[in-house]
């Protein structure tokens, strides 16, 4: 091992943390510096709604409706990343006098970092960056020495059974897999399965919990997992190709073979829903360090050739981190998001119904009083069809009966509208009818006024 | 006379057939006005272009420079039309050499090697001479990466491995047939229980990570922009049977000739089957891992056939030294020496008239249509764009320095397959209303028909044409007006 090398494994915990540190504060910079808002992602302003908005349907999210309380919107970017770093330390802790090798927690370590999904999940404020702090939590507390704080795991796995069925499955499966593993402790692991499944049952009953956490990106299941290929919750190509590697390797070792049924459980309730993509893609991680430290402690014939390898595979890591980070400038909200919504805020009555692509549906319901188009109807099929009528009718008259019926009075014309909506027909052409008024515009921004009785 | 001396006769036959075929025609094939673009580009600012103006009246396109490099430095000598002629055909003129290495490795049999190389020099799938491609790079340097590989025991061939996987790397994405290859020798190895060498594990590692990572460098955007697709390249389905066509054995024989066909069936069957031909398996995993990537649309027809065309040569050396010794044990053994005659007249006879008609009948533009994309360089304003059909679309890039409305880079392009249809229309519509629309449309300021596209659309000339709303600008062969009507200005007015 080159000296260089063993100085990192040496002091992994100074250099991860770092690392993390400047890798999450990175996008809040590229954000402050093209003065968009500090938070990105319409999960994101999904929760602060929630939080702005606390009943006791949506009692959970009392700690950050109190934090918003505290601090304004935009330095909420620290919740997730005072999340992550406690993670980190959360890791180091629990990982101490384990078996597990310091080469292996450090490139698991490492390429979680660097991974986009890890980017993703700890720069907004997501359901996976708390699901993941709380196990850590719960494992970090199970497995400390002291009986009372032990039994404090109770309350983090309590909580992290609050978000969907899928969730708490997880949580159940990884402490089975404790038991399993570590044969220790096994008392206090069952009473917390106990309460977990107490809490999932009030959960599902009472507030009607679903199954599969709610869906912030449509993407189909390998676009999802490469953040290459333009997934949110990915990883790099080469931790992919690592992955699958690692499973063939994994395959003949019956320790890890207990990694198999995550898989199990989540890449097929990750083709139902993309946002499992964040757990499938931890996994993959896991499995990517396998290959990568059993090649790398693996003689080779040709020894050139295994750095020179290995060079291109960490550079190939960080290609795929640095090509996300670059591309995090482009993520919603845009500066220009933020100054026609506070313009519809200051210029509309409360209730104002707008109508705007499903894109635009949590930044809508956070920035303004306005009511989304999107959020009217429960049937999101119903929702979907008539959003479709009314971008892509060729009628003037058409397009005026819809909007009659729905009563939409605000049009918000975004650029992804304009990608993605026909340009030579629909609602794009018909906007520039006597019948509507482009009342507000911002960079590709614009704000229509529906006036049906001007003809 | 000694190998040796054969083989360097066999080159030397080949690169004369390949450069009397080439210079007949002055010309060069449709697709190859890109890549003398891109090396003109490339000698003159030392930078390829990836935002071309001219393009679909401008768009970023990326692809891998190395042929257009190596091109540009050969111009610093000769005229860039006589590069285009003699390099490529050298090239692939030098496969003779490289496939006659190859097979001397795997049969240790000079003659069986000779006539290998024999094939390789006259195999019709070869012969589009007039083709300035990468391609022509591309095949050299894959089977000199697998003639490496077969000697990995030895150092230098480690550094000529890497050395070419870098260099392929760099020329084309159709190297990942190579690593599609190493995997079905592993699978292959691993069903007859055979351990590859160490060192063969560790070179075909380093190149799945190697070739993974050049490809993200280069194409990191358009991976991003369209996702898994962007493989298939954005291909409109009404040409993607020009690009991928359907299998056909008929086809396939014709383009590899038949005898070394039957022949590599033949050695595949029993490297495979009965005499567990291990030095054979390599390459039987190539031409399976071809089949698969053509099958999957990944790599085009030609350059499949191509590849298994030199694969069946290399093959036929296995093929020729059973043949040789199945003599031995006959009664007619004393004819033993008269075999490699026989077999190479037979080789030759089969082989040297579809090679001479794959050539003549390359697609080629005529001087007529070239003279007239010259007049375009020259007669029509800068910033002018030409509906051309699209196999012209570089031709006016290249002589016309014009904006073309389509050319067969197809990738990053939206509505790919609605340009097509209503580029082709222009070509065959008889309705001036449409057509006006259309050149509005795309902003088409002039429009042409060509030799080639009376040809392609069997009459003379575009069916709209009134004299109030074209001006014929140039009367020679080809015909090529001035728009000057429009439905946009009509409704200002």
């Amino acid at each position: 091992m080159n000296k260089y090398f063993e100085h990192f494994m040496k002091y992994q915990k100074i250099y991860l943390t770092l690392l993390a540190l400047i890798i999450l504060i990175t996008p809040t910079f590229i954000n402050l510096f093209i003065g968009k808002p500090l938070l990105s992602g319409s999960e994101s302003y999904y929760n602060l709604q929630q939080a702005k908005t606390l009943t006791h349907e949506n009692f959970d999210y009392f700690p950050l409706s109190l934090t918003l309380k505290l601090l304004p919107a935009d330095y909420l970017f620290v919740i997730p990343l005072t999340l992550a770093l406690i993670s980190l330390f959360l890791i180091f802790v629990i990982t101490e006098g384990t078996k597990i090798r310091k080469d292996f927690k450090f490139f698991f370590l490492l390429f979680v970092i660097l991974s986009p999904v890890f980017i993703y999940t700890f720069t907004t404020i997501s359901q996976n960056s708390y699901l993941i702090f709380l196990i850590i939590l719960g494992f970090y507390f199970l497995t400390r020495k002291n009986s009372v704080l032990r039994y404090l795991s109770i309350i983090p796995f309590i909580v992290s059974s609050f978000f969907d069925i899928i969730s708490t499955m997880l949580v159940i499966l990884s402490l089975l897999v404790h038991i399993y593993l570590i044969k220790k402790r096994r008392k206090i692991v069952l009473i917390n399965l106990i309460f977990i499944l107490i809490s999932s049952l009030i959960n599902i009953i009472f507030l009607g919990q679903t199954f599969f956490p709610m869906q912030f990106h449509q993407q189909n299941f390998l676009t999802g997992l490469l953040a290459d290929l333009g997934g949110v919750h990915g990883v790099s190509f080469f931790v992919f190709l690592l992955a699958i590697i690692g499973l063939t390797i994994t395959w003949k070792k019956k320790y890890f073979s207990i990694s198999y049924l995550f898989l199990l459980v989540l890449i097929p309730a990750c083709i139902f829903n993309s946002e499992l993509a964040f757990l499938v893609s931890i996994l993959l991680t896991f499995f990517a360090t396998v290959a990568f430290v059993f090649f790398l402690n693996k003689k080779w014939d040709l020894e050139n050739i295994k750095r020179f390898t290995y060079f291109i595979l960490l550079l190939g890591i960080l290609f795929s981190t640095i090509s996300y980070l670059d591309r995090f400038s482009e993520n919603y909200p845009l500066n220009g998001h933020e100054e026609t919504l506070s313009w519809i805020s200051e210029n509309t009555p409360v209730g104002t119904i707008i109508l705007s692509s499903s894109e635009n549906v949590h930044y809508l319901n956070y920035f303004t009083d306005g009511k989304p188009f999107h959020l009217l109807y429960k049937d999101q099929a119903y929702t979907d069809e008539n959003y479709a009528k009314i971008t892509t009718a060729t009628h003037i008259n058409t397009l005026e009966n819809l909007l009659n019926v729905h009563k939409i009075e605000l049009i918000y014309v975004t650029p992804d509208m304009k990608q993605v909506l026909p340009a030579d027909y629909g609602i794009l052409v018909l906007l520039q009818n006597e019948n509507f008024k482009l009342v507000h515009s911002h960079n590709e921004f614009e704000v229509w006024v529906y006036l049906p009785n001007i003809v | 006379m000694d190998s040796k001396k054969w083989l360097i006769t066999i080159f030397i036959f080949t690169i004369l057939l390949r450069l009397i075929l080439a210079f007949s025609s002055p010309n060069f094939t449709y697709d190859s006005y890109f890549h003398l673009r891109q090396v003109e580009h490339i000698r003159e600012t030392g930078l390829p272009i990836y935002n071309d103006e001219l393009s679909y009246g401008g768009r970023t396109f990326q692809f891998l420079p190395f042929f257009h490099y190596i091109m540009a430095f050969f111009t610093i000598f000769l005229p860039l039309e006589l590069v285009a002629k003699l390099i490529p055909n050298f090239l692939l003129a030098s496969l003779t050499i490289i496939v006659f290495l190859i097979s001397k490795k795997i049969t240790n049999n000079k003659t069986a090697s000779l006539l290998s190389a024999f094939i390789v020099g006259l195999l019709p799938i070869l012969y589009s001479t007039n083709s300035f491609s990468t391609e022509s790079l591309f095949l050299p340097l894959a089977f000199l990466a697998i003639y490496a590989f077969l000697n990995l025991e030895k150092k230098r061939f480690q550094y000529l491995y890497i050395i070419t996987f870098l260099l392929l790397s760099l020329t084309s994405s159709a190297t990942l047939f190579l690593l599609i290859g190493f995997a079905i020798y592993l699978l292959l190895s691993f069903l007859e229980n055979k351990k590859p060498a160490r060192s063969e594990s560790e070179l075909m590692f380093f190149s799945l990570i190697f070739f993974i990572w050049m490809q993200f460098l280069f194409f990191k955007d358009f991976l991003i922009i369209e996702g898994i697709g962007f493989v298939w390249q954005n291909i409109p389905t009404q040409i993607i049977q020009n690009y991928f066509p359907n299998f056909s054995v008929i086809e396939a024989i014709i383009f590899v000739s038949v005898i070394p066909f039957l022949a590599g069936i033949f050695v595949v069957y029993r490297s495979l089957f009965q005499a567990k031909n291990y030095k054979a398996f390599l390459l039987i995993s190539f031409v399976i891992s071809t089949s698969i990537l053509t099958w999957l649309r990944l790599i085009q027809f030609k350059v499949s056939l191509a590849f298994f065309g030199v694969i069946l040569a290399i093959l036929f050396s296995i093929f020729y030294e059973e043949l040789f010794h199945f003599f031995s044990r006959t009664k007619i053994s004393h004819l033993q020496r008269n075999v490699a005659i026989i077999v190479a007249s037979i080789l030759f006879l089969t082989m040297i008239f579809p090679a001479i008609a794959v050539s003549n009948n390359q697609e080629i533009p005529s001087n007529e249509d070239i003279t007239a994309f010259k007049w375009l360089n020259q007669n029509i304003p800068e910033n002018s764009k030409v509906a051309v059909i699209l196999d012209e679309g570089h031709l006016l890039t290249y002589y016309g320095k014009r904006l073309n409305v389509m050319d067969d880079n197809f990738n990053l392009i939206d509505n790919v397959e609605e340009r097509f249809v209503e580029l082709n229309s222009i070509f065959t519509t008889p309705l001036q209303t449409h057509a006006v629309d259309l050149f509005d449309k795309y902003g088409i300021t002039h429009i042409m028909f060509s030799n080639k596209a009376k040809e392609r659309f069997e009459h003379t000339n575009f069916k709209f044409i009134t004299v109030d709303c074209y001006e014929r600008l140039y009367k020679e062969g080809a015909k090529i007006y001035e728009v000057k009507c429009s439905l946009i200005e009509e409704e200002n007015e």
